[in-house]
């Protein structure tokens, strides 16, 4: 029988924030074993709409 | 015979030859719309917003080779049970020679999907686009884990139920689908193990609904090597 400890790194963002590193963007994130919190940082939700409202005119287009 | 018998059988006869019309002229669209049969180009094939349930009863089994934009933004709210339909029917949707699937399914053209094997596609890109069904019964994606459906889901915010059979390699987001946790559980579980630096986002609602903390960190836990995001 093989008994392994998984650490989970979890990132919570502060109300009305959204997490990213520019490609993701999540309130909570579960990261990878081969990413570090270091590569995201928060923004408004307002900020993160825009960003969507952008990205859904370039898919239209 | 005699005039009156002329007419009495024309009478017993009149629903007959109203319902052989019908049939011929059914016969005679779907006959041309599908070739006899040998249609696989469906192109916008049921893009018209003149479909609809009672006018979508498609003659031949559907076997596309391209279904870009087949049933996109189709029909007039049909919510069509595809099963149900194939079983009224006698005919097959045969999705697994299909190349082509860009926005296939965008709309409210069905509600349920049956087995969709989009094996033959290395794109699933814009697929689903504001798909407005709620089930998906089973989506067959390549084994190797190259399939493309990062974007595929966009917008698919009525989506409760899917079975993914194959390996997730890429990206994906499905963060607007109110998956059921039995959808949940399945999409990490096809998640390739043979990864790095992939992400999947889910809609946070649909994980807090589904799991407690402990569960869902079990569930995380079984996919070390990918970030999963909840927004």
């Amino acid at each position: 029988m093989l008994e392994e400890q998984v650490i989970i790194n979890k990132l919570i963002a502060e109300r009305g924030k959204i997490l990213t590193d520019g490609e993701i963007f999540g309130k909570t994130i579960f990261l990878g074993n081969s990413r570090n919190s270091d590569e995201f940082y928060e923004i408004s939700e307002e900020e993160y709409e825009a960003i969507m409202r952008e990205k859904e005119t370039k898919t239209e287009q | 015979m005699s005039i009156a018998e002329k007419l009495t059988t024309i009478v017993e006869n009149e629903q007959k030859v109203y319902d052989a019309g019908k049939k011929s002229q059914y016969d005679e669209f779907w006959d041309d719309y599908q070739q006899n049969g040998t249609l696989t180009s469906y192109v916008y094939a049921f893009a018209g917003k003149g479909w609809t349930k009672e006018n979508f009863r498609p003659k031949y089994d559907i076997k596309p080779i391209n279904a870009r934009l087949m049933f996109n933004y189709g029909g007039n709210n049909c919510l069509i049970d595809m099963v149900a339909l194939s079983e009224e029917l006698g005919i097959v949707f045969d999705f697994s020679n299909t190349t082509y699937f860009y926005q296939c399914f965008c709309g409210n053209f069905f509600d349920r999907l049956g087995v969709i094997d989009t094996t033959s596609s290395a794109s699933l890109d814009g697929m689903f686009i504001e798909f407005q069904g709620t089930t998906i019964d089973k989506l067959i994606i390549r084994s190797n884990g190259t399939t493309t459906i990062t974007s595929s889901f966009q917008s698919a915010t009525n989506l409760k139920n899917i079975t993914i059979e194959g390996v997730v390699g890429k990206d994906f987001n499905i963060q607007y689908s109110p998956l059921s946790k039995k959808s949940i559980e399945n999409v990490v579980s096809v998640l390739s193990d043979a990864t790095s630096s992939l992400t999947l986002t889910l809609s946070k609602r649909a994980v807090e609904n589904a799991f407690s903390d402990e569960e869902w960190e079990t569930l995380v836990a079984t996919k070390p090597n990918w970030t999963i995001s909840l927004i």
